[in-house]
């Protein structure tokens, strides 16, 4: 009955909860987005093992954020945490130009997954603020974006170190999920 | 090819056993027991707070368990490891006077890992591939000869990609470092301070004489640049710095006509050009450039020295057919106006000479 009434409750005053993966290559900043998207703050992170999961209530969006390990070895448990996943955010070392290979094939890998076939995409270009890094243009060709099909997707220029970015993706996040159900 | 999964399993053989010596035994940095992490710009273990800040510094980090690593990646791992790290970036440590962090501090760590390896404190070398950290605003055009050689590699000439390059050739930075190129304008002032902190002007101490021939090397190349800010220099500062050279550099009283140092210089950077640095002849260009610093900075008198050294800049860059040095002294010229602060370092490149070989 309470749940019911929750539910109620948030569907009238527009409440929604969302789950997330974050996901890319090791190194690339998901563990530093996360917590700069939940804390507001950098923190100083070790190469995750596993995951860590926030929530980050944004835009009466409760989005449940998985940052998952990106590590070589550990990336095929990603699948692990795909069910019921309405959005992924995928995080992409833009100044690491040897790897956007392997972080394209990764991409494209992910959405192949059937469990996935719902879930909109939001790209982050992240590491603007180093050297060389490439921009959003760049990366959506090194990445080959325009082959997503049937899904929503956007791409973004960020910078976890310096706030940048992160939340007009969020915005972006959250307006595709409340006029796309979920 | 060999199988994929044998493959696999002998590089984690291999990577098991490297742990298992001593000197992987425990971390590079903070020396706690069992690192967990492989720092692939150096080719170093290192525990699990060491990565968190490894990365901070752009530096590529990867798990000894749940990473891949290929068949490139393990040999050089093998041909690297923390022992021949530590000659390397740890060649001026004295023991007596530095120290170790320890993992708990987290400041402390972070400061060290800059040191030692974004700073190149203790590595006696040059830093020829300057870490991403460096600012890109003292991004060095100038240096273009040495970009040519690194863009060999078929590397784009950002401060990242250096970083990448050396991630993937180890044994190939080595030699570079060796050869002691001259790059990243930040080191400079790390010199100057680490001088006046750590231990008598000209005594001689290990990390002052071994980083002195970097100061040198760039000062034969660059002296247009020194020579400018020198001028600079307030006459209190160049006075307690002769004396207290005065007594201790007896080489540095060689003069060489400048000439024959450029050209050397540029014959170095062609040769380093063609991208294969040899060792071999790392040393005896250090005890060149080294003579034409003392040259230039070696007058008993702050002020007529000067003028006598303002003038060398011209002669040198008149003697320079090479386009690239060109392109050097003439952005060299451009910079000088900018950089006060390294108005001190025109003055401390003396030494070099004798001390280090």
């Amino acid at each position: 009955m309470g749940i019911m009434f929750t539910r109620l409750f948030s569907s009238v005053f527009g409440n929604k909860e969302a789950r997330i993966l974050v996901l890319g290559l090791d190194n690339a900043g998901k563990t530093t987005i996360l917590y700069r998207l939940q804390m507001g703050e950098v923190v100083s992170t070790i190469p995750t093992i596993g995951f860590n999961v926030e929530t980050v209530q944004y835009n009466n969006i409760k989005f449940q954020v998985w940052d998952l390990g990106g590590q070589t070895s550990i990336r095929p448990y990603w699948r692990c945490y795909f069910p019921n996943t309405q959005a992924i955010i995928y995080v992409v070392d833009s100044s690491d130009t040897d790897r956007l290979v392997i972080a394209k094939e990764e991409f494209h890998a992910i959405l192949e997954e059937e469990e996935l076939k719902g879930a909109a995409v939001l790209i982050f270009a992240n590491k603007q603020d180093l050297p060389g890094a490439l921009d959003e243009a760049a990366v959506t060709e090194a990445l080959e974006l325009h082959k997503i099909k049937n899904r929503q997707w956007a791409i973004f220029k960020t910078s976890a170190i310096k706030g940048e970015g992160l939340f007009e993706g969020l915005d972006w996040l959250s307006n595709t999920l409340k006029s796309g159900g979920g | 090819m060999p199988h994929p999964v044998k493959e696999e399993e002998r590089i984690e053989r291999i990577i098991r056993g490297l742990l298992k010596l001593p000197e992987n035994r425990r971390c590079m940095n903070c020396n706690s027991l069992g690192p967990q992490y492989i720092c692939t710009n150096f080719w170093i273990f290192v525990c699990t707070s060491c990565s968190g800040v490894h990365r901070e510094f752009t530096h590529r980090v990867k798990s000894v368990s749940v990473a891949k690593f290929n068949a490139e990646e393990v040999s050089a791992l093998q041909a690297g490891g923390n022992e021949r790290a530590r000659q390397i970036y740890f060649k001026a440590w004295d023991p007596q006077r530095h120290s170790f962090p320890d993992g708990s501090n987290l400041h402390r760590l972070r400061d060290f890992i800059k040191h030692v390896y974004v700073d190149r404190k203790f590595s006696c070398e040059r830093s020829v591939d300057k870490l991403p950290m460096v600012k890109v605003g003292a991004k060095e055009d100038y240096y273009e000869p040495h970009s040519i050689e690194r863009s060999s590699t078929g590397v784009r000439k950002d401060g990242r990609k250096y970083y990448v390059d050396e991630r993937r050739s180890p044994p190939y930075k080595q030699e570079n470092l060796r050869s002691g190129g001259t790059r990243s304008r930040p080191l400079q002032f790390e010199i100057v301070d680490d001088r006046f902190r750590d231990d008598g002007f000209g005594s001689g101490g290990r990390s002052e004489s071994c980083r002195l021939p970097n100061a040198g090397s760039r000062a034969g190349s660059r002296s247009p640049d020194s020579q400018k800010k020198r001028e600079m220099t307030s006459p209190p500062v160049v006075r307690s710095v002769r004396e207290i050279l005065g007594e201790n550099i007896p080489p540095l009283q060689v003069s060489e006509p400048p000439k024959e140092n450029v050209e050397r210089d540029a014959d170095d950077q062609k040769a380093a050009a063609s991208s294969s640095p040899g060792s071999v002849d790392g040393k005896p260009v250090e005890h060149k450039r080294g003579n034409s610093v003392s040259l230039i900075d070696f007058s008993t008198d702050p002020d007529p020295s000067d003028t006598a050294a303002a003038s060398q800049p011209e002669k040198m860059a008149s003697s320079i057919d090479d386009g690239n040095l060109a392109l050097v002294q003439s952005s060299t010229n451009e910079k000088a106006s900018d950089a006060p602060n390294a108005k001190f370092f025109g003055i401390y490149t003396i030494p070099i000479v004798s001390s280090c070989s």
